[in-house]
Protein backbone atom coordinates (compact mmCIF):
# COMPACT_ATOMS: atom_id res chain seq x y z
CA UNK A 1 0.00 0.00 0.00
CA UNK A 2 1.23 3.47 -0.86
CA UNK A 3 1.87 6.16 1.74
CA UNK A 4 -0.75 8.31 0.04
CA UNK A 5 -3.32 5.63 0.69
CA UNK A 6 -2.46 5.61 4.36
CA UNK A 7 -3.08 9.31 4.47
CA UNK A 8 -6.42 8.90 2.74
CA UNK A 9 -7.48 6.30 5.27
CA UNK A 10 -6.40 8.50 8.12
CA UNK A 11 -8.32 11.45 6.76
CA UNK A 12 -11.35 9.28 6.17
CA UNK A 13 -11.30 8.08 9.73
CA UNK A 14 -11.07 11.67 10.95
CA UNK A 15 -13.87 12.76 8.65
CA UNK A 16 -11.62 15.11 6.79
CA UNK A 17 -12.53 13.94 3.30
CA UNK A 18 -14.66 16.01 0.96
CA UNK A 19 -18.04 14.68 0.03
CA UNK A 20 -16.84 13.35 -3.25
CA UNK A 21 -13.75 11.77 -1.74
CA UNK A 22 -15.86 10.25 1.01
CA UNK A 23 -18.26 8.67 -1.46
CA UNK A 24 -15.45 7.26 -3.56
CA UNK A 25 -13.80 5.85 -0.48
CA UNK A 26 -16.95 4.11 0.67
CA UNK A 27 -17.49 2.65 -2.74
CA UNK A 28 -14.08 1.17 -2.61
CA UNK A 29 -14.80 -0.33 0.78
CA UNK A 30 -17.77 -2.26 -0.59
CA UNK A 31 -15.98 -3.50 -3.69
CA UNK A 32 -12.44 -4.14 -2.40
CA UNK A 33 -12.50 -6.69 0.44
CA UNK A 34 -8.84 -6.52 1.22
CA UNK A 35 -8.92 -2.78 1.33
CA UNK A 36 -11.91 -2.91 3.63
CA UNK A 37 -10.14 -5.37 5.91
CA UNK A 38 -7.07 -3.15 6.03
CA UNK A 39 -9.12 -0.11 6.89
CA UNK A 40 -10.90 -2.06 9.60
CA UNK A 41 -7.58 -3.06 11.18
CA UNK A 42 -6.26 0.47 10.87
CA UNK A 43 -9.31 1.71 12.69
CA UNK A 44 -8.89 -0.99 15.35
CA UNK A 45 -5.27 -0.07 15.93
CA UNK A 46 -6.07 3.61 16.13
CA UNK A 47 -8.85 3.00 18.61
CA UNK A 48 -6.70 0.70 20.71
CA UNK A 49 -3.81 3.11 20.95
CA UNK A 50 -6.08 6.02 21.69
CA UNK A 51 -7.90 4.15 24.43
CA UNK A 52 -4.61 3.17 25.97
CA UNK A 53 -3.53 6.78 26.21
CA UNK A 54 -6.93 7.97 27.44
CA UNK A 55 -7.30 5.43 30.22
CA UNK A 56 -3.78 5.74 31.58
CA UNK A 57 -4.68 8.02 34.50
CA UNK A 58 -7.76 6.03 35.46
CA UNK A 59 -5.90 2.77 35.15
CA UNK A 60 -3.15 3.96 37.45
CA UNK A 61 -5.72 5.03 40.03
CA UNK A 62 -7.32 1.61 39.81
CA UNK A 63 -3.96 -0.10 40.17
CA UNK A 64 -3.26 1.87 43.33
CA UNK A 65 -6.61 0.86 44.76
CA UNK A 66 -5.98 -2.77 43.88
CA UNK A 67 -2.57 -2.68 45.52
CA UNK A 68 -4.12 -1.27 48.68
CA UNK A 69 -6.93 -3.78 48.80
CA UNK A 70 -4.59 -6.68 48.03
CA UNK A 71 -2.21 -5.88 50.84
CA UNK A 72 -5.07 -5.45 53.31
CA UNK A 73 -7.14 -8.39 52.19
CA UNK A 74 -4.32 -10.88 52.24
CA UNK A 75 -2.88 -9.33 55.38
CA UNK A 76 -5.99 -10.45 57.21
CA UNK A 77 -5.11 -14.01 56.37
CA UNK A 78 -1.64 -13.40 57.67
CA UNK A 79 -3.19 -11.90 60.80
CA UNK A 80 -5.14 -15.02 61.46
CA UNK A 81 -2.02 -16.99 60.83
CA UNK A 82 -0.40 -14.86 63.50
CA UNK A 83 -3.29 -15.54 65.82
CA UNK A 84 -2.97 -19.21 65.18
CA UNK A 85 0.68 -19.16 65.95
CA UNK A 86 -0.01 -17.20 69.13
CA UNK A 87 -2.40 -19.97 70.08
CA UNK A 88 0.33 -22.42 69.28
CA UNK A 89 2.57 -20.51 71.63
CA UNK A 90 -0.01 -20.70 74.40
CA UNK A 91 -0.40 -24.42 73.87
CA UNK A 92 3.32 -24.91 73.80
CA UNK A 93 3.65 -22.95 77.05
CA UNK A 94 0.90 -24.97 78.69
CA UNK A 95 2.41 -28.19 77.47
CA UNK A 96 5.85 -27.31 78.71
CA UNK A 97 4.53 -26.27 82.11
CA UNK A 98 2.71 -29.56 82.32
CA UNK A 99 5.88 -31.32 81.33
CA UNK A 100 7.85 -29.52 84.00
CA UNK A 101 5.30 -30.31 86.66
CA UNK A 102 5.12 -33.93 85.70
CA UNK A 103 8.86 -34.27 85.56
CA UNK A 104 9.11 -32.75 89.04
CA UNK A 105 6.51 -35.25 90.04
CA UNK A 106 8.47 -38.05 88.47
CA UNK A 107 11.65 -36.90 90.13
CA UNK A 108 9.82 -36.85 93.45
CA UNK A 109 8.51 -40.32 92.78
CA UNK A 110 11.97 -41.46 91.99
CA UNK A 111 13.08 -41.04 95.57
CA UNK A 112 10.80 -43.90 96.48
CA UNK A 113 11.92 -45.94 93.50
CA UNK A 114 15.36 -45.42 94.90
CA UNK A 115 14.12 -47.15 98.00
CA UNK A 116 12.74 -49.89 95.82
CA UNK A 117 16.03 -50.19 94.03
CA UNK A 118 17.75 -51.02 97.29
CA UNK A 119 15.11 -52.79 99.26
CA UNK A 120 15.83 -56.34 98.22
CA UNK A 121 14.97 -58.68 101.04
CA UNK A 122 16.54 -62.03 101.26
CA UNK A 123 13.82 -64.62 101.24
CA UNK A 124 12.85 -65.67 104.71
CA UNK A 125 13.90 -69.16 105.51
CA UNK A 126 13.14 -70.25 108.99
CA UNK A 127 14.87 -73.41 109.98
CA UNK A 128 12.36 -75.91 111.04
CA UNK A 129 13.28 -77.44 114.30
CA UNK A 130 10.12 -79.13 114.99
CA UNK A 131 8.63 -76.34 116.97
CA UNK A 132 6.09 -73.98 115.49
CA UNK A 133 6.91 -75.29 112.04
CA UNK A 134 3.54 -74.49 110.66
CA UNK A 135 3.73 -70.95 111.93
CA UNK A 136 7.22 -70.62 110.54
CA UNK A 137 6.02 -71.85 107.21
CA UNK A 138 3.13 -69.45 107.14
CA UNK A 139 5.34 -66.58 108.16
CA UNK A 140 7.95 -67.42 105.58
CA UNK A 141 5.42 -67.86 102.84
CA UNK A 142 3.62 -64.67 103.73
CA UNK A 143 6.79 -62.64 103.79
CA UNK A 144 8.21 -64.07 100.61
CA UNK A 145 4.88 -63.50 98.88
CA UNK A 146 5.11 -59.93 100.05
CA UNK A 147 2.00 -60.27 102.13
CA UNK A 148 3.57 -58.17 104.82
CA UNK A 149 0.53 -57.58 106.98
CA UNK A 150 0.04 -61.30 107.41
CA UNK A 151 3.73 -61.86 107.75
CA UNK A 152 3.88 -59.23 110.48
CA UNK A 153 1.26 -60.94 112.56
CA UNK A 154 2.80 -64.38 112.11
CA UNK A 155 6.23 -63.08 112.92
CA UNK A 156 4.92 -61.28 115.99
CA UNK A 157 3.60 -64.58 117.21
CA UNK A 158 6.89 -66.24 116.44
CA UNK A 159 8.76 -63.53 118.22
CA UNK A 160 6.76 -64.23 121.36
CA UNK A 161 7.60 -67.88 121.01
CA UNK A 162 11.27 -67.26 120.31
CA UNK A 163 12.12 -63.86 121.73
CA UNK A 164 15.85 -63.96 121.11
CA UNK A 165 15.80 -64.79 117.48
CA UNK A 166 17.29 -61.86 115.60
CA UNK A 167 16.21 -63.30 112.28
CA UNK A 168 12.60 -63.28 113.35
CA UNK A 169 13.02 -59.83 114.76
CA UNK A 170 14.47 -58.47 111.56
CA UNK A 171 11.84 -59.94 109.36
CA UNK A 172 9.11 -58.87 111.68
CA UNK A 173 10.61 -55.36 111.56
CA UNK A 174 10.69 -55.48 107.78
CA UNK A 175 7.08 -56.59 107.65
CA UNK A 176 6.17 -53.72 109.93
CA UNK A 177 8.08 -51.24 107.80
CA UNK A 178 6.43 -52.50 104.67
CA UNK A 179 3.10 -51.91 106.33
CA UNK A 180 4.28 -48.48 107.43
CA UNK A 181 4.48 -49.23 111.12
CA UNK A 182 7.76 -47.45 111.22
CA UNK A 183 8.28 -46.69 114.89
CA UNK A 184 7.94 -50.33 115.94
CA UNK A 185 9.94 -51.55 112.98
CA UNK A 186 12.71 -48.99 113.44
CA UNK A 187 13.10 -49.70 117.12
CA UNK A 188 13.34 -53.42 116.46
CA UNK A 189 16.06 -52.85 113.87
CA UNK A 190 17.89 -50.55 116.21
CA UNK A 191 17.78 -53.18 118.83
CA UNK A 192 19.16 -55.86 116.56
CA UNK A 193 21.63 -53.41 115.08
CA UNK A 194 23.39 -52.92 118.33
CA UNK A 195 24.82 -56.44 118.34
CA UNK A 196 27.91 -57.58 116.54
CA UNK A 197 26.42 -60.30 114.39
CA UNK A 198 25.73 -60.54 110.68
CA UNK A 199 22.13 -60.06 111.55
CA UNK A 200 23.15 -56.80 113.16
CA UNK A 201 24.85 -55.70 110.00
CA UNK A 202 21.71 -56.50 108.07
CA UNK A 203 19.61 -54.69 110.63
CA UNK A 204 21.71 -51.55 110.36
CA UNK A 205 21.28 -51.58 106.58
CA UNK A 206 17.56 -52.18 106.76
CA UNK A 207 17.19 -49.36 109.20
CA UNK A 208 18.81 -47.00 106.76
CA UNK A 209 16.38 -48.22 104.15
CA UNK A 210 13.51 -47.64 106.49
CA UNK A 211 14.57 -44.05 106.99
CA UNK A 212 14.84 -43.72 103.23
CA UNK A 213 11.33 -45.04 102.80
CA UNK A 214 10.12 -42.50 105.31
CA UNK A 215 12.01 -39.82 103.44
CA UNK A 216 14.15 -39.13 106.51
CA UNK A 217 17.15 -38.47 104.33
CA UNK A 218 19.44 -37.08 107.02
CA UNK A 219 18.71 -39.99 109.34
CA UNK A 220 19.29 -42.36 106.46
CA UNK A 221 22.62 -40.80 105.66
CA UNK A 222 23.71 -40.93 109.27
CA UNK A 223 22.70 -44.57 109.49
CA UNK A 224 24.51 -45.43 106.27
CA UNK A 225 27.70 -43.96 107.60
CA UNK A 226 27.56 -46.40 110.47
CA UNK A 227 28.12 -49.23 108.01
CA UNK A 228 31.80 -50.00 107.96
CA UNK A 229 33.93 -51.44 105.24
CA UNK A 230 33.82 -55.21 105.16
CA UNK A 231 30.39 -55.29 106.64
CA UNK A 232 27.37 -56.51 104.81
CA UNK A 233 25.85 -54.04 102.34
CA UNK A 234 28.86 -51.74 102.52
CA UNK A 235 29.02 -51.15 98.74
CA UNK A 236 25.31 -50.58 98.56
CA UNK A 237 25.54 -48.14 101.39
CA UNK A 238 28.20 -46.19 99.57
CA UNK A 239 26.13 -46.14 96.41
CA UNK A 240 23.09 -44.96 98.24
CA UNK A 241 25.07 -42.32 100.05
CA UNK A 242 26.24 -41.09 96.68
CA UNK A 243 22.73 -40.88 95.36
CA UNK A 244 21.41 -38.98 98.28
CA UNK B 1 -25.21 -7.72 22.03
CA UNK B 2 -27.24 -4.59 22.70
CA UNK B 3 -30.39 -6.62 23.09
CA UNK B 4 -29.18 -8.44 26.15
CA UNK B 5 -30.24 -7.08 29.47
CA UNK B 6 -27.33 -6.25 31.73
CA UNK B 7 -26.97 -8.33 34.86
CA UNK B 8 -27.42 -6.81 38.31
CA UNK B 9 -23.69 -7.32 38.80
CA UNK B 10 -23.03 -4.66 36.15
CA UNK B 11 -22.34 -2.41 39.11
CA UNK B 12 -19.03 -4.22 39.58
CA UNK B 13 -17.97 -3.26 36.08
CA UNK B 14 -18.98 0.32 36.84
CA UNK B 15 -17.02 0.08 40.08
CA UNK B 16 -13.83 -0.70 38.19
CA UNK B 17 -14.39 2.20 35.82
CA UNK B 18 -15.12 4.66 38.60
CA UNK B 19 -12.57 3.24 41.05
CA UNK B 20 -15.25 2.49 43.64
CA UNK B 21 -13.20 1.01 46.44
CA UNK B 22 -16.02 -0.44 48.48
CA UNK B 23 -17.45 -2.44 45.62
CA UNK B 24 -14.03 -3.59 44.50
CA UNK B 25 -13.43 -4.84 48.03
CA UNK B 26 -16.62 -6.82 47.67
CA UNK B 27 -15.15 -8.47 44.61
CA UNK B 28 -12.13 -9.46 46.64
CA UNK B 29 -14.24 -10.70 49.53
CA UNK B 30 -16.36 -12.85 47.24
CA UNK B 31 -13.88 -14.15 44.72
CA UNK B 32 -10.31 -14.08 45.94
CA UNK B 33 -10.65 -17.17 48.10
CA UNK B 34 -11.74 -19.29 45.20
CA UNK B 35 -9.00 -17.98 42.96
CA UNK B 36 -6.45 -18.68 45.67
CA UNK B 37 -7.69 -22.23 46.03
CA UNK B 38 -7.54 -22.85 42.31
CA UNK B 39 -4.08 -21.39 41.88
CA UNK B 40 -2.70 -23.34 44.82
CA UNK B 41 -4.19 -26.52 43.50
CA UNK B 42 -2.37 -25.94 40.24
CA UNK B 43 1.21 -25.33 41.30
CA UNK B 44 0.76 -21.74 42.37
CA UNK B 45 1.11 -19.75 45.56
CA UNK B 46 -0.54 -16.76 47.21
CA UNK B 47 1.54 -14.22 45.29
CA UNK B 48 0.56 -15.84 42.01
CA UNK B 49 -3.10 -15.58 42.99
CA UNK B 50 -2.72 -11.91 43.94
CA UNK B 51 -1.20 -11.17 40.53
CA UNK B 52 -3.84 -13.10 38.64
CA UNK B 53 -6.64 -11.26 40.40
CA UNK B 54 -5.13 -7.85 39.75
CA UNK B 55 -4.27 -8.56 36.12
CA UNK B 56 -7.73 -9.88 35.40
CA UNK B 57 -9.41 -6.88 36.97
CA UNK B 58 -7.21 -4.57 34.88
CA UNK B 59 -8.12 -6.38 31.70
CA UNK B 60 -11.81 -6.15 32.50
CA UNK B 61 -11.32 -2.46 33.21
CA UNK B 62 -9.59 -1.92 29.87
CA UNK B 63 -12.23 -3.71 27.87
CA UNK B 64 -15.00 -1.89 29.72
CA UNK B 65 -13.25 1.42 29.05
CA UNK B 66 -12.67 0.87 25.37
CA UNK B 67 -15.59 -1.27 24.31
CA UNK B 68 -18.37 -0.86 26.90
CA UNK B 69 -18.56 -4.22 28.59
CA UNK B 70 -22.04 -5.54 29.36
CA UNK B 71 -22.43 -8.42 31.80
CA UNK B 72 -24.85 -11.12 30.77
CA UNK B 73 -24.03 -13.40 33.68
CA UNK B 74 -23.02 -13.10 37.36
CA UNK B 75 -19.78 -11.25 37.76
CA UNK B 76 -18.27 -14.00 39.84
CA UNK B 77 -18.76 -16.65 37.17
CA UNK B 78 -17.16 -14.44 34.54
CA UNK B 79 -14.33 -13.31 36.78
CA UNK B 80 -13.44 -16.76 38.09
CA UNK B 81 -13.39 -18.26 34.63
CA UNK B 82 -11.10 -15.52 33.41
CA UNK B 83 -8.75 -15.97 36.35
CA UNK B 84 -8.58 -19.71 35.92
CA UNK B 85 -7.84 -19.45 32.22
CA UNK B 86 -5.26 -16.82 32.87
CA UNK B 87 -3.48 -18.99 35.43
CA UNK B 88 -3.58 -22.05 33.21
CA UNK B 89 -1.98 -20.08 30.40
CA UNK B 90 0.78 -18.93 32.70
CA UNK B 91 1.45 -22.46 33.84
CA UNK B 92 1.58 -23.70 30.26
CA UNK B 93 3.98 -20.95 29.31
CA UNK B 94 6.25 -21.82 32.20
CA UNK B 95 6.27 -25.41 31.14
CA UNK B 96 7.00 -24.26 27.57
CA UNK B 97 5.35 -27.25 26.10
CA UNK B 98 1.94 -28.71 25.65
CA UNK B 99 1.08 -29.59 29.19
CA UNK B 100 -2.03 -31.56 29.79
CA UNK B 101 -3.36 -30.05 32.97
CA UNK B 102 -6.62 -30.89 34.61
CA UNK B 103 -8.64 -28.15 33.03
CA UNK B 104 -11.23 -27.93 35.72
CA UNK B 105 -13.26 -25.42 33.75
CA UNK B 106 -16.72 -26.85 33.34
CA UNK B 107 -19.00 -25.07 30.93
CA UNK B 108 -21.84 -24.57 33.34
CA UNK B 109 -22.53 -21.01 32.36
CA UNK B 110 -22.65 -20.40 28.62
CA UNK B 111 -22.98 -16.67 29.03
CA UNK B 112 -19.91 -16.59 31.26
CA UNK B 113 -18.01 -18.61 28.70
CA UNK B 114 -18.93 -16.22 25.91
CA UNK B 115 -17.95 -13.22 27.95
CA UNK B 116 -14.68 -14.83 28.92
CA UNK B 117 -13.85 -15.67 25.33
CA UNK B 118 -14.59 -12.10 24.26
CA UNK B 119 -12.34 -10.70 26.96
CA UNK B 120 -9.59 -13.15 26.14
CA UNK B 121 -9.73 -12.19 22.48
CA UNK B 122 -9.75 -8.54 23.39
CA UNK B 123 -6.60 -9.00 25.43
CA UNK B 124 -4.87 -10.97 22.72
CA UNK B 125 -5.56 -8.28 20.13
CA UNK B 126 -4.30 -5.68 22.50
CA UNK B 127 -1.09 -7.60 23.03
CA UNK B 128 -0.51 -8.01 19.30
CA UNK B 129 -0.89 -4.30 18.71
CA UNK B 130 1.43 -3.48 21.57
CA UNK B 131 4.03 -5.91 20.31
CA UNK B 132 4.01 -4.56 16.76
CA UNK B 133 4.07 -1.03 18.06
CA UNK B 134 7.40 -1.79 19.65
CA UNK B 135 8.64 -3.00 16.26
CA UNK B 136 8.15 0.46 14.76
CA UNK B 137 10.99 2.89 14.33
CA UNK B 138 11.75 5.23 17.23
CA UNK B 139 10.54 8.24 15.27
CA UNK B 140 7.24 6.58 14.44
CA UNK B 141 6.65 5.54 18.03
CA UNK B 142 7.37 8.96 19.41
CA UNK B 143 5.21 10.68 16.87
CA UNK B 144 2.28 8.40 17.40
CA UNK B 145 2.57 8.85 21.16
CA UNK B 146 2.48 12.59 20.69
CA UNK B 147 -0.59 12.47 18.48
CA UNK B 148 -2.37 10.40 21.08
CA UNK B 149 -1.65 12.89 23.83
CA UNK B 150 -1.92 16.12 21.88
CA UNK B 151 -4.91 15.95 19.61
CA UNK B 152 -3.92 19.02 17.65
CA UNK B 153 -1.42 18.17 14.95
CA UNK B 154 -0.73 21.84 14.51
CA UNK B 155 0.62 22.05 18.03
CA UNK B 156 2.77 19.02 17.43
CA UNK B 157 4.16 20.56 14.23
CA UNK B 158 5.09 23.67 16.16
CA UNK B 159 6.66 21.61 18.89
CA UNK B 160 8.79 19.61 16.49
CA UNK B 161 9.53 22.61 14.32
CA UNK B 162 8.07 21.06 11.21
CA UNK B 163 5.14 21.72 8.96
CA UNK B 164 1.66 20.54 9.71
CA UNK B 165 1.59 18.72 6.40
CA UNK B 166 4.71 16.80 7.36
CA UNK B 167 3.26 15.71 10.67
CA UNK B 168 0.01 14.72 9.02
CA UNK B 169 1.68 12.61 6.42
CA UNK B 170 4.21 11.06 8.79
CA UNK B 171 1.58 10.05 11.28
CA UNK B 172 -0.52 8.30 8.65
CA UNK B 173 2.45 6.49 7.25
CA UNK B 174 3.48 5.24 10.70
CA UNK B 175 -0.03 4.12 11.52
CA UNK B 176 -0.28 2.41 8.14
CA UNK B 177 2.95 0.56 8.79
CA UNK B 178 1.72 -0.52 12.16
CA UNK B 179 -1.51 -1.76 10.66
CA UNK B 180 0.46 -3.71 8.13
CA UNK B 181 2.61 -5.33 10.80
CA UNK B 182 -0.43 -6.28 12.80
CA UNK B 183 -2.20 -7.79 9.86
CA UNK B 184 0.85 -9.80 8.91
CA UNK B 185 1.46 -11.17 12.39
CA UNK B 186 0.73 -14.83 12.87
CA UNK B 187 -1.22 -14.29 16.04
CA UNK B 188 -3.58 -11.85 14.37
CA UNK B 189 -4.19 -14.23 11.52
CA UNK B 190 -5.00 -17.00 14.00
CA UNK B 191 -7.45 -14.77 15.77
CA UNK B 192 -9.36 -13.85 12.69
CA UNK B 193 -9.74 -17.31 11.29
Amino acid sequence: MEPEEYQLIDRYLHNELSEAEHKAFENRLTSDDEFAAFVATYREVQQSLQAKADREAGENRLKDTLDDITSEHFKHDKKSAKIISMRAVYWAAAASILLIISSIFIIRQNSTPTYNEYAHYEPLVLASRGDADQLKNSAAHAFNDQEYKQAASYLEELQQLQPNNPQIQIYWALSLIETEQYSKGDSLLQHVGQMESLYAQNARWYLALSYLKQNKIKACQAQLEKIKQGELHYEEALELLDEL
Amino acid sequence: MGNEKPHADQRYIEALLSNDRKLIEEIYAQCSGKVLTYVKRNNGNEDDAKDIIQETLIIIYRQAFEKQLVLTCPFEAYFLLLCKRRWLNKVKEKAKMEVTIEEDLPSINKAAEKMTTDTTQYEEKQQIIERQFKALSDKCRELIKLTLEIKSLKTIAEKLGVTYAYVRKKKSVCMGQLTQLVRESKAYKNLNE
